[in-house]
């Protein structure tokens, strides 16, 4: 019995070992040449790219060369050298020599592909070749299944989106994941005119909280005033995530309902609200909210006083004046922390603030 | 051929078997589980391969769309290495980030190169103090780099320091490293992969590798080689093991329970509610992750802890057997603590696979395999002499421990072979190759006694880091663990 189990056990290491010392030597062996490929391609494309960017040519050399290579290798190339080396004229002028390419179609036939990596390389490719009649493809790649997809396929919304499809990415941010949201408002901000009518029309309608808040997270990010102005109403929903997030959107919500929805929103039951309203008065430079900081200094919050000197502080000498007098006050949580921000440096400050 | 003891006690022969086929058993299982956790890395492996993309990269850090991190680094006597090491965490790549360093009541000049070096100033004390700590002697800015902090604080070890950092961390993310740790420059952005995975992350942790024998520069390891020495040679086939297929195949199985001290990114808001580092214990990053995976099971949050292969840091690993033995004593040590105090995990359904699984793998794999080990040599070494055991039984045993350890080391250096290549030239990897066999003869012997020095040490209470010296470029002097 123990020589049937040691020559089995023997003869399976041995066969194995075999095996890995095959598989490591093939490994390596393709890996040299991999590498090798990979750099003599490079410097194959350097004149073309040169070409290109000296205005000798519009990319037709560059086109021509990445036909001729392998399919992964030439999508490759050809994202690098757009994200790295070319301005965004010298990168359109690329993408629609090279949009109609056979590879550049096979790959982003890809993009139906129940492989999730085969849609991703689609979406990545799509960040460079993107054009009007791809809409339906980035439409299905930015909502799918797959984060890594719709995280790729983000960047290529900033290049053509059509009214659709902004209503169709606005209306879905709130199920994104964080990142991938963020990726898509981005983007959006190239599309600012339309997105800000879509914002704007959809926080009109009613919304769960979470729904408001990517909505107001949108609103901030386009920065547009139609758009910042339509979140102020939010400023007394039930919801205290949503007022949160509209105290932080009124930072550049330059009105006088904003003004006033950021002093109210520094009585707030929450103390994330009344923290981040204390930031939207010291951006706004509120000089009528002093008398509200002056209170907040001894909120029982220690990130709500905190961010109420850091206001005071930036509102001028009437706010550095507050603050020196809550630092002899005999209010103790008031006077420590007037003393902390008052002994700050101006770039502390702004550091801090950021 | 027996000895004419065996005549005397012939019932010693009975036991001795049993407990030689236990050893087998054991040994057998052991291995065949980290075989599992090999071949559940590779889809893993393929996945993370799949996303990871240089120019993705570069799109990444210009978007701005990743969240902020803190990298929190505690030192304690290092003055010839901080003020290389800091300026390696501040040119880190990524769109947001600040340093705080923790200078843990050094009894050198560690504070004041950092205040020459960074033109620190005096600034009060503007974090709120959520966790208790040693007492803080003084916050500092710097003029030249307004993503650097630091605090001066009484020694308290390297948890309450880095609890201190915790403290005054502005961002949702914070980065535990060692201060002698290399960090490649793009390894923040690569450890932001989860979020792109749109995975919600309660920690994520990332590779450790050996630095000896590499190239470094201003504080980055240009050119990576594998040290000719027998020491940090065999343990830069142990990282491999351990890194690229060892925690890499516990994503598949809700986690593993280890995320490196020396590089591990955190969210802050589960630290604090955890109430951030355990002071008195010898190894704090096992520790935190398991009090971790509990929180996150009481609360039933979805958050997961996960593991990402590509970002990489790397370790001086200690050359000498003395320095070895100090270091894998005083992490078998803490590994018995976490798995006596959290015990209430182990085979708890309560905590799901972590409890069922990793809890179990941790307790009765790693912890008890130098012992288990120890006995296989010693009742093999009887048996032979005995004739209780034939010399097949006592090749069984070789090859169920020797062989299937030498063939994992050997599939660990082939995936790296396929999927990193950080070691090009073709003399490490027959260094690689030379190391991973020659490990199983003496090496693996010595770091199963370290081990077992860790229990008697335990049962007595004693606590202490040891002294580990270090002779790299950043580190020309002794550095200790930070002293309880």
């Amino acid at each position: 019995m123990t020589t049937f189990v040691l020559v089995v056990v023997g003869a399976l290491q041995i066969v194995f070992m075999v095996a890995t010392f095959g598989v490591l030597a093939a490994a390596k062996k393709r890996g040299t040449r991999g590498a090798a490929f990979e750099l003599a391609i490079a410097t194959k494309l350097r004149s073309s790219v040169r070409a290109l960017i000296l205005g000798q040519d519009r990319g037709e050399a560059l086109a021509g060369q990445l036909a001729l290579l392998p399919r992964a290798v030439a999508s490759r190339q050809l994202r690098s050298i757009a994200v790295s080396q070319l301005g965004p004229e010298q990168r359109k002028s690329l993408a629609e020599l090279v949009r109609n390419a056979p590879w550049v179609e096979r790959t982003l036939a890809q993009g139906s592909s129940r492989s999730w990596w085969k849609r991703m390389e689609a979406a990545r490719l799509l960040n460079v070749v993107m054009s009007q009649k791809d809409i339906p493809l980035l439409s299905a790649l930015v909502h799918d299944q797959n984060a890594a997809v719709m995280s790729a396929a983000a960047g290529a919304i900033g290049w053509y989106a059509d009214d659709a499809l902004i209503r169709r990415i606005v209306r879905r941010l709130s199920g994104c994941a964080s990142t991938v949201r963020q990726q898509q408002m981005r983007a959006l901000r190239n599309h600012a005119p339309a997105a800000t009518e879509v914002v704007v029309a959809e926080l009109q309608a009613e919304k769960k909280p979470d729904q408001i808040c990517a909505l107001v997270q949108l609103a901030e990010t386009l920065g547009t005033p139609r758009a910042l102005a339509a979140t102020v109403s939010f400023a007394s929903h039930p919801d205290a995530e949503v007022r949160a997030t509209v105290a932080r959107a009124l930072r550049s919500c330059f009105s006088a309902e904003a003004v006033e929805a950021a002093r109210l929103l520094l009585e707030d039951s929450d103390w994330r609200v009344r923290a981040a309203a204390a930031r939207a008065v010291a951006s706004l430079k509120v000089d009528a909210a002093i008398p509200a900081l002056q209170r907040a200094l001894n909120d029982e919050s220690w990130w709500v006083r905190f961010r109420s000197a850091l206001a005071l502080g930036s509102l001028g000498s009437a706010g550095e004046e507050a603050l020196a007098t809550a630092a002899i006050s005999a209010d103790g949580y008031a006077s420590d922390m007037a003393v902390v921000v008052g002994g700050l440096t101006e770039s502390a400050r702004l550091e801090l603030s950021a | 051929m027996t000895f004419p003891f065996l005549e005397v006690v012939p019932w010693a022969s009975a036991p001795i078997s049993v407990m030689a086929h236990v050893v087998i058993v054991y040994m057998l299982a052991l291995n065949s589980f980290y075989a599992l956790l090999l071949i559940l890395s590779v889809p893993q492996l393929r996945r993370h391969w799949r996303i990871s993309d240089d120019v993705n990269l570069r799109t990444l850090r210009a978007a701005d769309v990743i969240p902020p991190i803190s990298v929190l680094v505690p030192t304690f006597n290092e003055q010839n290495s901080i003020v290389a090491s800091v300026l390696s965490f501040l040119s880190l790549e990524y769109p947001r980030h600040e340093v705080i360093v923790v200078n843990d009541g050094s009894t050198d000049a560690t504070l004041q190169r950092l205040i020459d070096a960074y033109d620190l100033f005096r600034v009060p004390a503007a974090y709120p103090s959520v966790i208790s700590t040693q007492g803080v002697r003084g916050y500092y800015r710097s003029r030249v780099h307004a993503k650097l902090v630091c605090i001066d604080k009484v020694n308290g070890g390297k948890g309450d320091a880095l609890n201190a950092a915790l403290n005054a961390a502005r961002y949702p993310y914070v980065l535990a490293v060692d201060a002698d740790t290399l960090i490649e420059r793009d390894a923040l952005l690569r450890l932001a992969r989860p979020f792109l995975l749109g995975e919600d992350v309660a920690a994520v942790g990332a590779t450790i590798r050996i630095s000896n024998g590499s190239t470094i520069q201003h504080g980055r390891v240009i050119k990576a080689h594998v040290d000719r020495r027998s020491i940090p040679g065999i343990q830069t086939v142990e990282y491999l093991r351990a890194f690229l297929f060892g925690r890499l195949g516990w994503n598949s199985l809700g986690g593993g329970l280890i995320i490196s001290g020396a590089f591990g990114l955190f969210k802050q808001g589960y630290l604090h509610a955890i109430g951030g580092y355990s002071p008195g214990t010898v190894t704090e990053d096992i520790d935190l992750v398991v009090r971790l995976h509990k929180y996150l099971r009481k609360t039933g949050s979805r958050d997961v802890i996960t593991f990402v292969p590509d970002p990489v840091a790397w370790t001086e690993a200690p050359v000498t057997l003395k320095v070895l033995s100090t270091q894998r004593e005083r992490w078998h040590r803490g590994l018995i603590a976490t798995v006596l105090t959290h015990r209430d995990m182990m085979f708890n359904p309560r905590y799901g696979v972590t409890g069922m699984v990793a809890f179990p793998f941790y307790a009765l794999g790693e912890l008890l395999s130098p012992v288990v080990e120890a006995v296989g040599y010693v009742v093999f070494g009887v048996s032979l002499l005995l004739g209780i055991a034939s010399l097949k039984m006592a090749l069984v045993f070789l090859f169920v421990s020797l062989g299937y350890g030498f063939l994992l080391s050997l599939w660990a250096i082939t995936l790296e072979e396929i999927s990193f290549r950080r070691y090009t030239t073709t003399g490490d990897l027959l260094r690689l190759l030379w190391f991973s066999t020659i490990e199983a003869f003496g090496y693996r012997q010595l770091t199963v006694l370290y081990r077992l020095k860790a229990f008697p040490k335990y049962f007595r209470g004693d606590m202490s880091w040891g002294v580990m010296t270090r002779e790299g470029p950043r580190a020309k002097a002794a550095v200790t663990g930070a002293t309880t």
